[in-house]
C-alpha cells in the first residue's frame, strides 16, 4: 500500500468519525431546535390571533359602549313618538353610524333594535345589505333579556368569520323620568364586525411548516380555518379542545396526535365561551424541516471530507511523498552512479536535516568513488595518470589530432641515474625523488605558456607515470618538431636544479626521447615504440640530452648493441690502448705536454677511433669503466715514464662528463694518483663545457677538491658548448683547448679568427693558458703565433702516437730543445 | 329678469341705509332658520328699519340637516323657521311650533294649501309651493332630459356629472317615481328596487350636495350636467345662463309647500308673526315671489305679479304635469326607516361634504 493510502486510511477516520459524530449530534439539535421552532411559532400565532380576537371584542364593546352614550342615539332612543324618532332622529343616528364604519371599516353593520326584536335603524356597508330582520326569536336576544348580561357576543364561523356584538341600550329620559326611575330598555345597538384580517392572522406564517389553524366552537358545529377543514379533523380539533379545556392549565401546552396514523403537534387557546383556537402541524413537516437542514448538513460533511481529503494529499503529496519520492529518486540516481546528485526537500526542518544528512552522504560518495576511480587510473606514487590512463590518454589525444589534423609529440622520459640512486640511498628516497621529479615536469609543463594550453587536456594528465623511473609527456596541438624540443629542453633545464630530498642533495638528469604523430607514427603503440627507441638514443649520446626518433635510430640501436657487447670485451682483454698526441709550446716550439688518447684495437676491424665508440660507451655507461681505466692507465704511464726519466710534462686525460655525473671523479682521481705514485702536478683532467654548465654546484665542488689536489684542469673543445669565459671564472680552471673546429675554419674565415683572438685575449686575461687543437698547416701555426696563442695540439707537429713513438718524438724533442720542458 | 336687475340696484343703493339702521335696532333680533336665499334682502332691510329690528339668518340646505339642526338645540335658537309640510306635524309633535295667532293677511292666502299637510292651519302660514324636477344643461345632452329615468340610468354624457339632493326622502322617492312607483309607497319590494336603481345609479353620482345656483354654480362650468332640483332655483341660474333647461319629468314629481311659522321656543313670537304677517303683505309677498322664483300661495300677492312671471311654466306648471306628481305623505316610521336606511347606503359612497 502506497504511503499515501495508508496515511488516508488512518487519517481519514480520524475526519469522518468527528463530522459524522457532529452531524449527528447537529441533525438531533436541529431536529429539537426545528420542533422548538416549530412549537414557539405555533404558539406565538395561537397567541397573537387570541390576543388580537380579544382586542377587536374590547373595541367592539367599548365602541358600542359609545355609541350607547352618544346624544344623537339617546335622543333618538328616547323619542317616543315613532313617526319624529324616524323622521327627525333616525338620519343623524344613522349618519353617526356611518362615522363608525368609517373609523373601523370593518363594522359591517351598526343597527338599532328595538326591545320587541325589530331592527328599525339599519345602517349596513352597501355590500352588505341584510335588509329588514326581525330578531324576536333571535338566541342573543332572548339571553340579554332573560339574563343579567349586558352585552352578548356571537362568532360566525364560515368562510366570513362575523363577529356579533349586542349591546342593550337602557336609559332613562332625564325630561319626563324622575330619579328614582329605572333605566328603562329603550333598545339593543348590535354590531356586525367582518373578521377578515382572522384568515391573515392565520395564514399569516404558518403555510411555510404546513400548519393548520383553526377558530371554532368547542362542539365542531362551527369552524373556519387556513385550510379547508375536513369533517374528521374537525371532529378531532374538537375532541382535543374537549379534552384540553378539562386541564386546568391548557395555555401554551402541546400535544401529540395522530390522524390517519400521521402524528402533529397539536395546541388551542380558548378565545371565550366555547370558541377555541386550534394549531396543528404535521410532525413530518418538523421533521422535513430539520431533515432538509440535515441533508444540508450532509452535503456539507460530504464536501469538508472532500475538501479534506483533497487538502491532506496536497499536503502529504508536498510535505512527505514528494520528498520521499525524491529521496527515493536520488538514492536511485546515486546508486546507477550518478553521484553529483543534490537533494533539496524543502524547508521543513526534518526534511532538511535529512537533505543536508543525502547531500553529505553523496558528497562522501562521489570523493570516495573519485579516489577510487583515481587510483585505478593514477600512480599512487606521484598522483599521475598511469600506464591504463595513459594509454586512454593517448588515444584521446590521438583521436582528437587525427580530427583536427594536428601534430603531437609524445615524449618518454628516465632518469638518467635513477638506479644507483635508488640502489645506494634506499627506496624511500627514490620514491621521493620520483614524487619531485614528476613535480618538476608538472611544474615545468605548467610554466610552459605556448605550448599545451588546452581546455580539453589538462597539464597534469600531459603527464604520466608508467613506472619505475619511466616517465611520460604528451603534447598535443604542436606546430612542428621545435615546439618538441622547446619543451624537452626546459625539462632538461629544470633538472639542472639540485633536488633536496631529506638530507641529500642530488643533480638528476634526463633523458628524453621524442616520437612525432603523425611523422613517426600513427597509433599509439607505434608512438611508444618510437619515443622509446629515441630516449634510449637519447641516453646513448651520453644522458642528460633528448633525442627525436629517426629512421636510422632502427640501425644504430643494432649496432649499438653490438658494439656495446665488444666494448665490454675489450675493456676486459685489454684490447684498449693509449695513444698519445703532443702539445707544443708554440713559442719556442718546445714539448709541452701530451693528451693521453684512448684506442681500441678491435681484433677483426682493427684500430677503431674514439669517436666511433666514446659515445657508445657514454650511452651503456660503460665509459664510467672505460673512464677509470684510461685515468689510471695514463697515470701509470706517466709514472713509468718518469722513472724512464721521461718526466716534467704534464699528461691530460678525458674525463667524460658521464663520469662526473655518476662516478665520484675525485675519490678516481686520488685513488689514480695514489696507486701510480703519480705527482699531481703531471697530471691535467681534461672536460668538457657541459661538466660545467650541467652541474654548476656538485661539479665545481669536484672541480675545487681535485684542484686542490694539485691536478690541473683543462677545457676541452671549447667553443662548442654554451659557455661563456666569464663563466669559467667560477672553476678553477687553468688551460683552455679551442675546439679543433675553430682551427679549421680560422684559415677561410675572418670571424672565426676573429673569435680565436678574442678567446685567446680574454683567456690570457682570465689568467688560462690557451692549447688550440687540431693544427694541421703552417698558416693556422702563424696565425695562433699572432694571436699569442700558448700551446699547439696537432698534426702539424704530431698525430697521436703510440707509447713507443711517443718515447722516440720524446726523445728527439729533447734533442732539439734541450731541457725544452716548460713548466708553468 | 329685469326686475331682479332692479331688485339688485335697489339693494346696492340701500346698503347703506340698512347700515345706518343697525345701531338703532338696540334690544330685538329675530332669528330666522330658511332655506339659502329664500328671502328677499331688501324686504328684510324694509322690515328691520320698519320695526327697528334685526333679522339674524340661518341656513339649511336640506331638511335633514333642519330637522338636525331643531333637534340638535330642541328647537331652540330659532324664532322663525321655514318648514317643508310634510315636517309640520312632526314639529308641532314636538312642540317646537307656536300656535298661529289671528294675523291681517291672513285674508290673502289661499286656503288650498292649509289643508294639504296635517297641523298647518294652525301652526303655519304657507310661504311658497314649488316642484322637484330635473334641471340640466341642454347644449350638453344629445336629447332633452324628460324623465327620472334618464336621470337615474344616465346614458355615458351624464355620467359622473349628475348632482343630488342631501335629502333621503326626496332622493328614494324620486328613484321610486322612475320605477313608476308612488313616492310615497310603503312597499319592500318597490323600496328594494329602488335601492337596488341607487346602487347601480351611485357611480354615476358626481355629488349628493345640492348644487348652489350662484355666478360659481357647478351648472355653469359644466361639471354637473343634470340635477335634481327645486323648480325656482333652476330660475336663479337662468338668469346666469340661457342653457340651463328645467323639466318636471314625465313620471311626475314631488309638489312640495313650504311653511314659516314661529317655534315655541321663540321669546319674540310677537314680532315673529309681525315678520310674518310682513311678508304677506301682497305687495311684499310679490317682491319676494320675483326674487326667489316661486309660486305665492298669496292670491293678492299673485295678482300683483307680472303675466310673465305667472305664465312661467317652470314656477306655474301645466296641471297636466301636475297630474302624475306627488305630494309627499307622512310614511309609516318603519317605512320611513327603510326609506332611511337606503339613503345612508348611497351616502356612504359619496359622502355629502361636511359643511353643515
Amino acid at each position: 500500500m502506497k504511503l499515501n493510502n495508508k496515511f488516508i486510511c488512518i487519517v481519514l477516520p480520524l475526519i469522518i468519525l468527528p463530522i459524522l459524530l457532529v452531524g449527528f449530534n447537529a441533525y438531533q439539535y436541529l431536529y429539537q431546535n426545528s420542533k422548538t421552532k416549530a412549537l414557539f411559532v405555533m404558539h406565538s400565532q395561537l397567541d397573537h390571533v387570541q390576543q388580537q380576537l380579544l382586542q377587536e371584542l374590547r373595541l367592539v364593546q367599548a365602541n358600542l359602549q359609545l355609541l350607547a352614550s352618544d346624544t344623537q342615539v339617546q335622543q333618538y332612543a328616547l323619542t317616543e313618538d315613532e313617526y319624529n324618532r324616524i323622521g327627525i332622529y333616525q338620519p343623524a343616528v344613522l349618519k353617526r353610524f356611518h362615522k363608525y364604519h368609517l373609523a373601523h371599516p370593518n363594522y359591517l353593520e351598526i343597527r338599532f333594535v328595538l326591545p320587541d326584536g325589530f331592527q328599525e335603524s339599519y345602517w349596513s356597508a352597501p355590500l352588505h345589505y341584510q335588509g329588514d330582520k326581525d330578531e324576536a326569536q333571535s338566541v342573543w336576544l332572548k339571553t340579554l333579556k332573560h339574563s343579567n348580561l349586558k352585552t352578548i357576543k356571537e362568532l360566525y364561523l364560515d368562510q366570513q368569520p362575523l363577529l356579533k356584538a349586542y349591546q342593550e341600550l337602557r336609559i332613562k329620559n332625564q325630561a319626563t323620568e324622575g330619579y328614582h326611575d329605572e333605566k328603562q330598555l329603550r333598545g339593543y345597538l348590535a354590531v356586525t364586525v367582518q373578521l377578515n384580517w382572522l384568515l391573515e392572522a392565520m395564514k399569516d406564517r404558518s403555510s411555510e411548516q404546513g400548519q393548520l389553524m383553526a377558530l371554532m366552537h368547542s362542539n365542531g358545529s362551527q369552524a373556519v380555518g387556513n385550510s379547508k377543514l375536513e369533517p374528521k379533523i374537525r371532529q378531532v380539533l374538537a375532541q382535543y379542545i374537549t379534552d384540553s379545556s378539562a386541564a386546568l392549565n391548557s395555555q401554551h401546552a402541546s400535544a401529540e396526535i395522530s390522524i390517519d396514523q400521521e402524528s402533529y403537534f397539536i395546541s388551542s387557546r380558548k378565545v371565550w365561551g366555547e370558541y377555541f383556537l386550534v394549531a396543528m402541524i404535521p410532525k413530518a413537516q418538523v421533521n422535513m424541516a430539520a431533515q432538509k437542514l440535515s441533508s444540508g448538513l450532509i452535503f456539507i460533511t460530504l464536501s469538508v471530507i472532500a475538501i479534506t481529503l483533497i487538502l491532506i494529499m496536497l499536503v502529504l503529496r508536498n510535505t512527505v511523498v514528494k520528498p520521499l519520492q525524491l529521496l527515493s529518486l536520488a538514492s536511485k540516481k546515486i546508486g546507477e552512479g550518478q553521484l553529483d546528485t543534490k537533494l533539496n526537500l524543502g524547508t521543513s526542518f526534518e526534511f532538511k536535516e535529512l537533505s543536508t544528512s543525502f547531500n553529505l552522504m553523496s558528497d562522501k560518495l562521489k570523493k570516495s568513488a573519485q579516489e577510487i576511480q583515481f587510483m585505478a587510473y593514477h600512480d599512487s606514487l606521484t598522483r599521475l595518470p598511469n600506464r591504463r590512463m595513459f594509454q586512454y590518454l593517448l588515444s584521446n589525444n590521438l583521436a582528437s589530432a587525427k580530427r583536427k589534423k594536428e601534430t603531437l609529440a609524445l615524449l618518454f622520459l628516465d632518469l638518467d641515474n635513477f638506479k644507483t640512486i635508488n640502489d645506494d640511498l634506499g627506496h624511500e628516497v627514490g620514491d621521493l625523488l620520483l614524487k619531485s621529479f614528476a613535480a618538476r615536469i608538472s611544474t615545468t609543463l605548467r610554466e610552459e605558456d605556448t605550448i599545451g594550453k588546452d581546455d580539453v587536456t589538462q597539464d597534469l594528465d600531459l603527464v604520466s607515470r608508467l613506472g619505475g623511473d619511466e616517465f611520460t609527456v604528451v603534447l598535443p596541438h604542436l606546430h612542428n618538431h621545435v615546439d618538441a624540443s622547446v619543451v624537452a629542453q626546459r625539462i632538461i633545464k629544470a633538472m639542472q636544479t639540485v633536488f633536496k630530498i631529506e638530507n641529500h642533495q642530488f643533480y638528476v638528469s634526463t633523458s628524453i626521447g621524442i616520437a612525432m604523430y603523425p611523422a613517426d607514427a600513427l597509433d599509439i603503440e607505434g608512438l611508444v615504440k618510437c619515443a622509446d627507441i629515441a630516449m634510449y638514443n637519447a641516453k646513448n649520446a651520453g644522458r642528460n640530452t633528448y633525442k627525436f626518433y629517426m629512421q636510422s635510430m632502427n640501425v644504430a640501436i643494432i649496432n649499438r648493441v653490438k658494439h656495446e657487447s665488444e666494448l665490454h670485451t675489450a675493456i676486459e682483454k685489454k684490447q684498449l690502448i693509449l695513444h698519445f698526441q703532443p702539445q707544443v709550446n708554440i713559442q719556442s716550439k718546445g714539448f709541452y705536454g701530451v693528451e693521453a688518447l684512448v684506442r681500441w684495437m678491435h681484433p677483426q676491424r682493427g684500430l677503431i677511433p674514439p669517436n666511433d665508440f666514446i659515445t657508445l660507451a657514454e650511452e651503456t655507461g660503460m665509459i664510467l669503466e672505460l673512464g677509470k681505466w684510461v685515468l689510471f692507465e695514463s697515470c701509470r704511464k706517466a709514472k713509468a715514464w718518469a722513472e724512464l726519466g721521461v718526466s716534467n710534462f704534464k699528461v691530460s686525460v678525458n674525463v667524460s662528463s658521464v663520469q662526473f655525473q655518476r662516478q665520484d671523479v675525485t675519490k678516481l682521481v686520488a685513488q689514480a694518483l695514489q696507486e701510480s705514485q703519480l705527482a699531481a702536478e703531471f697530471l691535467t683532467l681534461e672536460i668538457t663545457e657541459s661538466v660545467l654548465m650541467s652541474a654548476e654546484d656538485s661539479n665545481r665542488q669536484t672541480l675545487l677538491d681535485i684542484k686542490k689536489m694539485g691536478v690541473s684542469l683543462a677545457i676541452d673543445d671549447f667553443g662548442t658548448g654554451y659557455s661563456s669565459l666569464s663563466f669559467l671564472r667560477q672553476f678553477p680552471v687553468d688551460t683552455l683547448k679551442i675546439d679543433r673546429a675553430f682551427i679549421v675554419q680560422s684559415n677561410r674565415e675572418p670571424e672565426v679568427r676573429a673569435i680565436i683572438s678574442a678567446i685567446i685575449t680574454m683567456a690570457h686575461a682570465l689568467k688560462l693558458t690557451v692549447v688550440a687543437e687540431g693544427v694541421e698547416s703552417e698558416s693556422e701555426l702563424e696565425f695562433l703565433i699572432s694571436s699569442d696563442c700558448d700551446y699547439v695540439q696537432g698534426y702539424y707537429y704530431s698525430k697521436p702516437l703510440s707509447e713507443d713513438k711517443f718515447l722516440e718524438f720524446y726523445k728527439k724533442e729533447m734533442v732539439n730543445t734541450q731541457g725544452g720542458s716548460n713548466i708553468q | 329678469m329685469l326686475m331682479l336687475r332692479k331688485a339688485c340696484l335697489l339693494a346696492i343703493i340701500l346698503l347703506p341705509v340698512i347700515a345706518q339702521a343697525q345701531p338703532d335696532t338696540v334690544a330685538k333680533t329675530l332669528s330666522i332658520l330658511n332655506w339659502d336665499d329664500y328671502l328677499d334682502p331688501l324686504l328684510v332691510a324694509k322690515f328691520e328699519r320698519q320695526f327697528k329690528v334685526k333679522i339674524k339668518q340661518s341656513f339649511y340646505e336640506s331638511d335633514d340637516y333642519r330637522d338636525e339642526l331643531m333637534a340638535a338645540e330642541g328647537g331652540r335658537g330659532y324664532d322663525v323657521v321655514v318648514v317643508s309640510g310634510i315636517m309640520v306635524d312632526s314639529y308641532r309633535r314636538q312642540g317646537w311650533l307656536a300656535s298661529k295667532p289671528e294675523m291681517a293677511n291672513s285674508q290673502h292666502i289661499n286656503t288650498k294649501w292649509e289643508g294639504v299637510f296635517k297641523g298647518c292651519k294652525e301652526y303655519m302660514v304657507p310661504y311658497f309651493w314649488g316642484t322637484l324636477g330635473i334641471a340640466y344643461r341642454q347644449d350638453l345632452v344629445s336629447e332633452p332630459i324628460t324623465s327620472w329615468k334618464q336621470f337615474f340610468t344616465p346614458k355615458e354624457e351624464l355620467s359622473g356629472k349628475i348632482a343630488l339632493i342631501n335629502s333621503g326622502r326626496d332622493v328614494v322617492s324620486m328613484a321610486l317615481k322612475s320605477l313608476g312607483f308612488s313616492a310615497n309607497t310603503g312597499s319592500h319590494a318597490e323600496l328594494k328596487e329602488a335601492r337596488e336603481l341607487l346602487m347601480a345609479f351611485s357611480p354615476h353620482v358626481k355629488t349628493l350636495n345640492y348644487i348652489n345656483f350662484g355666478e360659481n354654480s357647478a351648472m355653469l362650468s359644466g361639471e354637473v350636467v343634470a340635477s335634481m332640483m327645486y323648480s325656482g332655483d333652476t330660475l336663479m341660474l337662468q338668469e346666469l345662463s340661457d342653457d340651463i333647461s328645467y323639466v318636471l319629468p314625465a313620471e311626475g314629481g314631488n309638489i312640495w309647500v313650504d311653511y314659516i311659522g314661529v317655534t315655541e321656543a321663540s321669546t319674540h313670537k310677537e314680532l315673529a308673526w309681525t315678520f310674518i304677517n310682513f311678508l304677506n303683505e301682497p305687495k311684499n309677498a310679490a317682491q319676494l315671489a320675483q326674487h326667489i322664483y316661486y309660486a305665492t300661495p298669496n292670491t293678492a300677492a299673485e295678482k300683483l305679479l307680472p303675466e310673465a312671471f305667472v305664465d312661467n311654466s317652470v314656477i306655474y306648471p301645466s296641471n297636466k304635469a301636475l297630474d302624475e306628481s306627488e305630494y309627499y305623505q307622512v310614511l309609516s316610521p318603519r317605512t320611513h326607516s327603510r326609506y332611511n336606511s337606503i339613503f345612508s347606503q348611497l351616502k356612504q359612497l359619496h359622502p355629502p361634504d361636511e359643511a353643515q
